[in-house]
């Protein structure tokens, strides 16, 4: 066997290995490839067609990939888990049904599990394979017969899609850069780009990017971009998507043998997280629209940091712990100083905070040098 | 390219699976092997017994085998899925490892290659053994598991992870395609094994080589850092079989699977052809 001929022979097993790198097998479910050329079309016209868009059903997979640059907290995300929280960091996948405004459903897949959430008529399951556990809720019949998409309907139906999309467009313009840039392929289907920018420079956010699908006007993929990064911080995109309306049968829940279920009459919206707010202390916006920084005052974060706050008393020993390594956590975070005092700053990619030593919190999607002007406010 | 042989000279002869049967009989006769077969089969059994005896409430087993209360079909993907992850790949690893630098190793390598059997036949029928044998050992466990699991849960109907029921019949073929899927898996493993095993004239050697490769590619696997990654590695995908009991079945994940399968089969096979049909057999 001479030399060339051993060589070509090495030669099969290298190129196969070359295309697999070439074509990165299933780097990301998502494939979103450069845009095809569409008929061009201006940022209301792009608005009208989001607006217009009704569909009489879709099914599809949606991918979120979440870079919030978000230190690792123990006991968030990770694990073959499908909570709702693991959204916030890495990548999770979800399938999701529509066939009417009330069969609605949708799945966030776990390595080992799945949590669902199912809305037919006036009921509502949410499930939990990996604790096996259910929840039933009935809607009032009221919201029962409100739609939860198109989102239009919630804030009443418009005059006309043109008419609220201009109105639309003139009500974000004082804060906000719209414009179009161009098309993108999302899911394999042609699609328009909608950006939108905040003009405040403070803001950290560049920008946020819709990709909206030039047939139906369904927004297929949703992009935040962060100041100074290439990357998305934030991205929910369809990874597969198709327009034929599910059958029935994915709408239908009963729970199997076994099952914990808990009944439970009130929709759980956010109430309870705004009560909590509330108790701890004031809460107070500052600013509007992209770089609105919330200030909670009254807080017990400059007891925590002390380390002599009520919270240390009666504490179970657990409590203790989490406490102990959120102190850990606060003092070393950076520290800041103004003519108003001084605190820690916590910074991610998307939103900072600064707790302040007076007791304060500040927190907004705008720089540092924003949150610290504020807080001399 | 065109495949030309070590030796100009080839026999005619008609199409004989004599060669396959024999390989076949080796490789299932072997005391060793069933021995390992043995222990694969055992633990599904031992699963669904300790399953049976303790009867976790909902939310206390582990995820998986919390169905496996109303049917004992689960049993058999339980039994498999933790197989996979370590015992099924070192077992496959092992018998890939024996395919070429087992027989170099007693030095009938080349008496084989005299007999006369061509090298890309000698290949064509390890391979074809191989992948045989890995689905009759993920058969054989799937079928205890399977059978122990009915015998003490009952048919009833299937809880998929999406919180619907499926009746047995159903439950039955998702079982199946699960299977055929990890059997799949492990073809890819026993192509790469049979790759390394022409590398070596020391058959454990090879075996090991193997069983290292897939315990970095779980542990590289599991550092998040590096999920750019994840998708080329072999045993990415080996878990995606769990899509198949969500309801409707995720087809995605397991498409991609299959696919990895296939590419990393064909990197093992063309690489073990281009070695063996190379080098200089002297044992």
């Amino acid at each position: 066997m001479t030399k060339t001929a051993t060589l070509r022979r090495w030669a099969v097993p290298a190129a196969i290995g070359a295309a697999v790198v070439a074509t990165g097998v299933g780097a990301t479910l998502v494939q979103a490839g450069n845009g095809p050329s569409l008929p061009a079309k201006t940022a209301a016209e792009l608005l009208t067609d989001v607006q217009n868009s009704s569909v009489q059903g879709l099914s599809g997979t949606v991918v979120t990939s979440a870079d919030l640059g978000l230190p690792a907290l123990p006991g968030v995300g990770g694990g073959g888990g499908a909570d709702v929280a693991s959204l916030l960091g890495g990548s999770q996948t979800m399938r999701i049904w529509y066939a009417a405004p009330d069969k609605v459903r949708a799945a966030v897949l776990g390595s080992m599990g799945e949590s669902d959430i199912i809305r037919n008529g006036s009921d509502v399951w949410s499930w939990n394979s990996q604790e096996q556990t259910a929840t039933h809720t009935t809607l009032d019949p009221q919201l029962g017969s409100a739609p939860m998409w198109p989102p239009r309907a919630l804030a009443g139906e418009p005059v006309t899609p043109q008419k609220a999309a201009e109105e639309a467009l003139a009500a974000i313009s004082g804060t906000t850069e719209v414009t179009t840039d161009g098309t993108a392929e999302v899911a394999g289907r042609d699609a328009y780009e909608l950006v939108l920018a905040p003009k405040d420079k403070a803001s950290t956010i560049a920008e946020v990017r819709l990709a909206v699908d030039a047939e139906t006007g369904v927004p297929l993929r949703t992009r935040v971009m962060a100041a100074g990064k290439s990357d998305p911080a934030f991205e929910i995109a369809f990874a597969r998507i198709s327009f034929e309306v599910p059958p029935a049968e994915h709408f239908t829940f009963t729970p199997p043998q076994g099952t914990k279920v808990t009944e439970s009459t009130q929709p759980k919206l956010e109430e309870s997280k705004a009560e909590d707010v509330e108790n701890k202390g004031d809460l107070k916006v500052v600013g509007e629209g992209w770089t609105a920084v919330a200030v909670l005052t009254n807080g017990d974060f400059s007891s925590l940091l002390s380390g002599k706050g009520e919270e240390w008393k009666d504490a179970p020993a657990e409590a203790k712990d989490g406490l102990a390594s959120a102190q850990t956590f606060l003092t070393g975070l950076p520290q800041v100083s103004g003519a108003w005092g001084s605190g820690r700053v916590f910074t991610s990619t998307l939103v900072n905070a600064l707790i302040t030593d007076d007791g304060r919190i500040l927190i907004g999607a705008v720089t540092v040098d924003k949150l610290v002007e504020v807080a001399g406010r | 390219m065109s495949v030309a042989e070590a030796s100009t000279w080839r026999p005619h002869r008609r199409f004989s699976t004599r060669f396959y049967r024999s390989e076949l009989r080796l490789m299932s006769l072997r005391r060793r092997n069933i021995a390992g077969v043995a222990a694969l089969a055992a633990l599904p059994i031992v699963i669904a017994i300790v399953m049976f005896a303790t009867k976790p409430g909902p939310g206390e087993g582990p995820p998986l085998f919390a169905g496996m209360l109303d049917n004992g079909l689960i049993a058999a993907l339980a039994g498999l899925g933790i197989e996979l992850a370590l015992f099924l790949p070192i077992a496959v690893s092992v018998i890939a490892g024996d395919t070429i630098a087992g027989e170099a190793n007693i030095g009938t390598l080349r008496y084989l290659l005299t007999t006369p059997v061509g090298r890309v036949r000698l290949l064509a029928v390890k391979f074809a053994s191989l992948v045989t044998w890995i689905f009759a050992v993920v058969a054989i466990v799937g079928f205890t598991g399977g059978l122990t699991g009915v015998i003490l849960f009952g048919t009833g109907d299937m809880a998929t992870l999406s919180g619907t029921t499926i009746p047995f019949g159903e439950a039955f073929l998702r079982v199946l395609e699960a299977a055929v899927y990890m059997a799949l898996c492990l073809v890819a493993v026993g192509a790469i094994g049979m790759f390394v095993s022409t590398l070596t004239e020391q058959p454990i050697g090879g075996a090991v080589a193997m069983m290292m490769f897939v315990i970095i590619s779980q542990i590289l696997g599991a550092i998040t850092q590096l999920d750019w990654l994840h998708p080329y590695l072999i045993s990415h995908y080996w878990t995606s079989y769990i899509d198949l009991l969500r309801d409707p079945a995720a087809w995605d994940q397991v498409g991609m699977g299959l696919l990895s399968a296939l590419l990393w089969t064909a990197l093992g096979l063309s690489a073990a052809w281009a070695r063996l049909t190379t080098k200089d057999i002297t044992s």
